[in-house]
């Protein structure tokens, strides 16, 4: 047993037996170790533990072994995640002392550990859980290591090795233990033990992730080779041998290579005859999965630089000017044809293919959450400005609508999504709702037709329908109209950009039964079809209206928009330098292309594309397809099954995607509610399958996170100094939009009482 | 065996134990490899009067912030749970407040619903039984109070809630259900 040293060896107590738990469920004693024994012990997935009972004791204790890296592993000693709650008085049930052969067994008396080949042995005798926590918790490393209030943590000599984390000044060598690549299993850890006060985690958690997954697969390959190169058939137990096919089969289903394979399989496919040829061939399906690893790993390096490189290029080639100006040039020799339509789709698909959004995105990090206080004619400005921003460019308006709740979205980190479960709302969520909420009310005002100075009036109770007094009834309907075929637009620009949360707003908004009842039968019906992305008005709906729209508007937005150019300055964000990322290389009035084939070689020019699928840009606006059906995205039917699947498909394309925050906070409070904290409550076995369940929720949440770039590969020092992300977030002053949308959501949240300010509007006519 | 879809919208205040209601009934005990997420996870079937009724269960819980939702949520229930715990007073109130939402959005006077005071088990109330029964009386629905924890009357809910909605559905006309083809009295 001790020919070879692997680093998650662990001396244990003598005459203790080993127990290996499948998804919570106890596989029975299947070791028992002998006078200094050593046995390789690791984890590799949430539902595989190993379990030791102490003769002496009968208790059982859980122990969770996470390789960081080749250089580094950490061992978690916890009993039902609280192992060390026991007082030292209450020691009836420990493991009797042991100096020689005792790893641990209270709190007060911990010695670690059999080091690797000549490395110093370390030893904590007499260390107090108290000192122990305060090493382990030094405040140099927040906001990381208060995860570990409730775990005892454990290194080897070699893990000293470890690189330190940057500006910890700790002088004690557990400084090492400095948890910088936050395990899965520390988030597992965080995610169940709801009611621990932890620190800030954030997305960047969730790239370590990964690189910590890649260690335990070389871990789990390393460990799958040693067993059964030393140990296997001659010393195993059936038992041994089902768990390790187990780890076998879900590791095979974790690197998607071979697939789930049963013993009987392995005998069918690879003609294996007894239980030596079955450990041969193993061994040699683990050779070609660890080189399959190597060249995927390899990819992903090179996709990894990639990434850096383009991050890199400061210069955008497609502008957001330039597409407006293509929408307008289109819409204005009045087509209404698919390829018309689909124009803005193709725009915002070659932004994404060509991997632009992301660097759309890069904005988001240089905005600032202010409060601006707005008087009441400003807002009745901005209300007019908003409602033209739509008449006059879609694909503006749904950029903006993306770019508000990335801004939120992106605030969120795994911590919040914790409290969330544990039904505490922090300022991010709120943050997120509100816009939710506020930007719902800002589309029915709309489309009821009221100004902000009427909403203050009406909720004073100082005012009369304004219909009546401002509006012909005529003129508001066909105002209405074009509003809601620009909203269903909007929908569809939306998909695909990949806003599914705006999409979620502007659909519940516009179906709402207040709503509802003020529209025709006739419009009910076609906004259904336009929701559903069927029926005349989408094909219309990327037209232009722009000179509908300033006739039906008021004279300040008149006023406003007389100079086009001041609208898009104003909405052209600033990099961090104070240059325009995008850099309107056309002005508007010099654009005199109007025919396709015109159009297309700007498109080509503009982004360099070598792509064939680019080259014939009409062949491509016809391959799109039919629009999304955004009534059946958002429909709870078959638990949102449609949302799921296109949530999972984003996060393996790895999109952005800015995914709906309700249905991860209804799955966290079903999970919360419904699934029991402990499999086994005497022994008080931690149900980590619910906290595996809670872990995914997070991860699948936040993942689309990493997609956004600026996001990604910020300065991970800077990053990690800094727990408030909205703290690094910079003003971007020009953008008066944005800035009055942010400032409307903190003002209307709830304030307004949609139905009745809905009174007020022309109620529909009844059949 | 044909059988009749209705779908039941689980509404109240947050933390009144609405997803509590629906995990007991759907599950019918707190489990620990639960997984909310699968497709089918709120459906259940449930005989009343020896009929087979599929239920659709459209829990609002996690997402009462979201206004524009519920409204959604609302308007495609055929019956109601009315839901408050007995030790909040602020979660009775609402009920108000949601019952006069759900008229407005199903624009009618009477929706089938069921009044439900849960977590009875609690010793400290804030809300009495009387209080919930008269309530439920101005609201011309049925009253039950309820325990999730330790599963006091959950099935009764949806039985109840079910009677109610076939009685609607009958006085409007709806085709009744056909019945199971060997169910006993």
């Amino acid at each position: 047993m001790s020919q070879f040293k692997h680093p998650s060896e662990i001396k244990i107590f003598p005459n203790s037996e080993i127990y290996f738990s499948v998804n919570g469920e106890l596989v029975k004693e299947c070791y028992q170790t002998q006078n200094n024994d050593q046995i390789p012990l690791f984890e590799l997935l949430p539902e595989l533990s190993v379990f030791i009972r102490t003769q002496a004791s009968g208790q059982f204790t859980l122990i969770k072994l996470v390789q960081l890296n080749q250089n580094s592993c950490v061992l978690f000693l916890t009993s039902s995640g609280r192992i060390y709650e026991d007082s030292p008085e209450n020691s009836d049930s420990d493991p009797p002392p042991d100096a020689e052969n005792a790893v641990f067994y209270k709190q007060d008396r911990i010695k670690v550990i059999e080091s690797a080949e000549g490395a110093p042995i370390i030893s904590f005798e007499h260390l107090s859980w108290e000192t122990a926590v305060e090493l382990v918790c030094h405040p140099e490393r927040q906001p990381y290591c208060d995860l570990l209030e409730n775990t005892l943590l454990f290194c080897y000599p070699i893990f000293l090795k470890a690189k330190k984390p940057h500006k910890c000044d700790c002088t004690t060598q557990l400084c090492c233990c400095q948890v910088l690549n936050t395990s899965q299993l520390q988030l597992i850890q965080l995610v169940s033990q709801l009611m621990i006060p932890s620190s800030d985690l954030t997305g960047n958690d969730l790239l370590f992730i990964h690189s910590e997954i890649r260690a335990w697969r070389e871990s789990a390959l390393d460990f799958l080779y040693r067993w059964l190169i030393l140990r296997y058939p001659e010393d195993a137990t059936k038992d041994v041998r089902d768990v390790l096919i187990k780890l076998w089969q879900r590791l095979c289903c974790l690197e998607g290579v071979i697939g789930t394979c049963t013993i009987e399989d392995l005998k069918t496919t690879f003609n294996y005859t007894n239980d030596h040829e079955i450990s041969v061939g193993i061994m040699s399906q683990l050779t070609k999965l660890q080189n399959t690893i190597t060249q995927l790993e390899d990819q992903l390096a090179q996709q990894y630089e990639e990434e850096t490189r383009f991050k890199q290029t400061q210069q955008n080639q497609m502008t957001q000017i330039q597409s407006s100006c293509l929408s307008l040039m289109l819409f204005l020799d009045g087509g209404r044809t698919p390829e018309y339509f689909n124009f803005d789709r193709i725009t915002c698909r070659i932004i994404l293919e060509n991997r632009e959004m992301p660097k759309f995105y890069i904005r988001m990090n240089y905005c600032l959450t202010t409060t601006q206080q707005m008087n009441v004619k400003e807002y009745d400005r901005h209300i007019q400005m908003f409602q033209l921003l739509l008449l006059e460019s879609p694909m503006d308006f749904a950029l903006l609508i993306a770019h508000y709740f990335t801004e939120s979205y992106l605030t969120i980190t795994p911590k919040d999504i914790q409290k969330m479960a544990a039904g505490v709302d922090t300022p991010n969520v709120m943050q997120l709702i509100q816009r939710h909420n506020a930007l719902c009310k800002l589309i029915q005002i709309l489309i009821f037709g009221f100004s902000f100075e009427h909403i203050t009036l009406i909720t004073q109770k100082q005012f009369n329908n304004p219909l009546l007094q401002s509006f012909s009834l005529q003129k508001h309907d066909k105002m209405r109209v074009k509003l809601l075929q620009k909203l269903c637009h909007v929908v569809q620009l939306l998909f695909e950009l990949k806003c599914i949360e705006g999409i979620f707003c502007i659909v519940s908004s516009l179906t709402t039964q207040l709503m509802s009842r003020i529209y025709t039968d006739e419009l009910q019906q076609q906004l259904n079809e336009a929701l559903m992305g069927q029926g005349p008005w989408l094909a219309e709906a990327g037209a232009k209206h722009l000179q509908e729209g300033l006739k039906s508007g008021s004279n300040i937005a008149k006023q406003f928009f007389q100079n086009g150019k001041q609208m898009y300055d104003g909405y052209v964000a600033f990099f961090s330098k104070g240059d325009y990322l995008f850099k309107p290389t056309r002005p508007l009035e010099e654009n005199t292309f109007y025919t396709i084939s015109d159009i297309e070689d700007i498109v080509r020019q503009s982004l360099n594309i070598q792509s064939k699928e680019f080259q014939n840009l009409q062949a491509y606006a016809l391959k799109l397809g039919k629009p999304v059906n955004a009534l059946e995205l958002i429909d709870p039917k078959g638990n949102y099954s449609i949302y799921r699947n296109l949530l999972k498909l984003s996060i393996r394309d790895k999109q952005v995607f800015i995914p709906y925050m309700g249905v991860v906070r209804r799955d966290l409070v079903f999970t919360m509610d419904g699934a029991e904290n402990y499999v086994d409550a005497p022994k008080k076995f931690m149900n980590y399958r619910k906290a595996s369940t809670l872990f995914e929720y997070v991860l699948t949440y936040l993942s689309p996170q990493m997609n956004f770039l600026g996001y990604q590969h910020e300065n991970a020092q800077v990053f990690l100094s800094q727990n408030v992300v909205a703290r690094r977030i910079k003003d971007n002053s020009q953008d008066a939009m944005l800035i009055w949308l942010r400032s409307f959501s903190l003002t209307m949240g709830d304030a307004v009482d949609m139905w009745a300010m809905s009174e007020f509007a022309k109620p529909r006519r009844r059949q | 065996m044909a059988e009749s879809t209705y779908k039941i919208v689980v509404v109240g205040s947050g933390g009144v134990g609405k997803s509590c209601i629906t995990v007991r009934f759907v599950q019918g005990k707190f489990i620990k490899k639960y997984d909310p997420t699968i497709e089918d996870f709120y459906r259940k079937q449930i005989d009343v009067d020896s009929e087979a009724i599929m239920l659709d269960i459209l829990d609002t819980a996690g997402q009462e912030e979201f206004s524009a939702l519920r409204d959604s949520y609302m308007r495609t229930g055929d019956g109601f749970v009315l839901v408050y715990a007995v030790n909040s007073s602020t979660s009775f109130d609402d009920c108000s407040k949601l019952r006069s939402q759900i008229l407005r959005i199903k624009e009618k006077e009477n929706v089938p619903m069921v009044l439900v005071g849960n977590k009875c088990d609690i010793e400290e109330r804030d809300v009495t039984t009387k209080e919930g029964e008269e309530l439920a009386k101005t609201f011309n629905c049925d009253f039950i109070e309820s325990s999730a924890k330790e599963n006091i009357n959950i099935s009764e809910i949806f039985v109840k809630i079910v009677k109610k909605v076939k009685a609607s559905q009958e006085a409007d006309g709806v085709k009744k259900p056909k019945k199971k083809g060997c169910g006993s009295a």
